[in-house]
This record gives structure tokens, sequence and C-alpha cells, in this order.
């Protein structure tokens, strides 16, 4: 299951040119690290249950993703920033069910970040933090919200 | 011991979107070259119509962009969820995964084949 939505693209786009600026990736990268902690600031949250770095400890840089969390033993979130590329900004959504190591739901939001997108993103991650939210209850909530 | 478990270096390409679900997975006892890598990337492509190749020929190439840019930097351990978007459609995508150990290493054979 999965929603898109495309917004107008005479919105604030943020942290623009992220993918060829290191210093506004880190900024970025750093920009949702918080956002997501102060969401989910009631779970246990372990940040990076994806890998982000190759073998030789090079960072990809490639917002694929920008971050992961893992929010309890088998539920994770990741997100997937991409440069702003037609007349409007993207976000879409969905639940990944296959399984790595213990994570078998992952909420997946890719998105081209500007302030519409941002809200659409915390209400999102605010659904699939509640546990008693079923993966059933969240695709119909992405295919409702976007 | 599960049949799945024998194998140390696991993992999956696939498309998706649009009533398509395909996938090239791997599980050996080694990781998974570069060279081999790419070419179950060919392979999971042949399974396509040409018209769900096309729409998805940049994911493509950004997947194939990223398995030799993993070689060139050792490769990658698990765990790995790469998801690369047709922009402006709704689910249609190429998709990478490493369940388990490491993968799109570089092969000094490689260079021979």
């Amino acid at each position: 299951m999965i929603g898109t939505l495309n917004a107008s693209k005479s919105e604030r786009l943020l942290f623009e040119n992220f993918l060829n600026d290191k210093r506004i990736y880190t900024l970025n990268e750093n920009y949702w690290i918080k956002l997501i902690r102060k969401i989910g600031s009631e779970n246990n949250l372990n940040q990076d249950w994806l890998n982000r770095k190759f073998s030789n400890n090079v960072k990809f840089y490639d917002g694929n993703p920008i971050v992961s969390f893992k929010i309890n033993e088998n539920r994770a979130i990741r997100i997937i920033q991409e440069e702003l590329e037609g007349e409007t900004s993207e976000i879409s959504a969905w639940i990944e069910k296959g399984v790595i190591g213990t994570i078998t739901e992952e909420l997946v939001v890719a998105l081209e970040l500007t302030d519409s997108t941002k809200s659409i993103a915390i209400e999102l991650l605010e659904k699939w933090y509640d546990k008693n939210t079923t993966i059933q209850e969240m695709e119909e909530y992405i295919v409702n919200r976007i | 011991m599960q049949k799945e478990d024998k194998y140390e270096h696991r993992g999956r390409f696939q498309a998706q979107g649009g009533d398509l679900e395909e996938s090239e997975p791997w599980a050996q006892s080694e990781p998974l070259t570069v060279v081999k890598a790419l070419r179950l990337l060919k392979k999971l492509i042949l399974k396509l119509t040409k018209k769900d190749y096309e729409v998805r020929e940049k994911a493509f190439g950004k997947a194939e962009k990223f398995v030799s840019e993993a070689g060139k930097n050792g490769g990658i351990f698990v765990p790995v969820r790469k998801t690369f978007r047709v922009k402006g459609s709704k689910d249609k995508r190429v998709d990478i995964e490493v369940q388990s150990g490491h993968a799109f290493i570089k092969d000094e054979n490689d260079n021979k084949k």
C-alpha cells in the first residue's frame, strides 16, 4: 500500500542543494535526527538500524536513506530524501514488510522536503510511533492522508 | 538448520509497483561481487516487459551506480535497504536489500571476465 502526494513547487524547499554540499547534508541529517527524537521521545529509539556507510567507513551522502531508526523490537522507520526534480514536490509512503534481523515492519517515507511534505511526514511518524497502530490501520492512514 | 541459514551472504534486487513484483535474490557462502550483482540486475531487467523497464530505466541506473560505488569502497555490510523511486509514479521502484553478510565487493577476477 502506498500513497503519493504532489505539492506546489512554489513552496519553500528545505535544505536545498543538500546532495551537493556535505555541510548542508549534515545540517539536514541532524534536523531529521532531532525531529524524530522529539516526536518519538517516549520510544526507545535506535538510530541507524540501516547501514549508511560502505565497508571502508565512507558515508553515502545520497539521502537514501537520510536517516533510519528502529523504534521497537520489530518496527522501524526509514526516511528517503530526494532532490526536487519536477514542477511539484512529492511525498510517498508505504510499509515495507520484508524481514531484516528482527525488523518486520518498516514505515518508509520518501520525499522532497518542503514545509507541507514535512508536516505530512511528521503526522505519519506520530501515527507509526503509536504501538497500537496496526499495519492495516497505518496503510489506510497513508492512503487517506496522502 | 533452515535451508536459507546455511548461506551467510543474502539479499535481493527487486522491481515493483504498478502490479509488477519481480526479484533476483542471492544466497551464497561468499560475498556477492560487483560483477555478479550487475549480472543479477541485468537478469532482473530481462524479466520485465519493455514498458516496465523503460519507466524504471533511471531507477535501475541509480541501482547499478550504487553497486559500482560500493565496489570502489570495499562493498557494504548488512543491513542495507535502498529504494530508487520512479519520480511522478505512485509506487514504481527498484530496491536493493542486503539481508545478511557482505555484498558488492570487487573481485580481482572480475576484471578478467
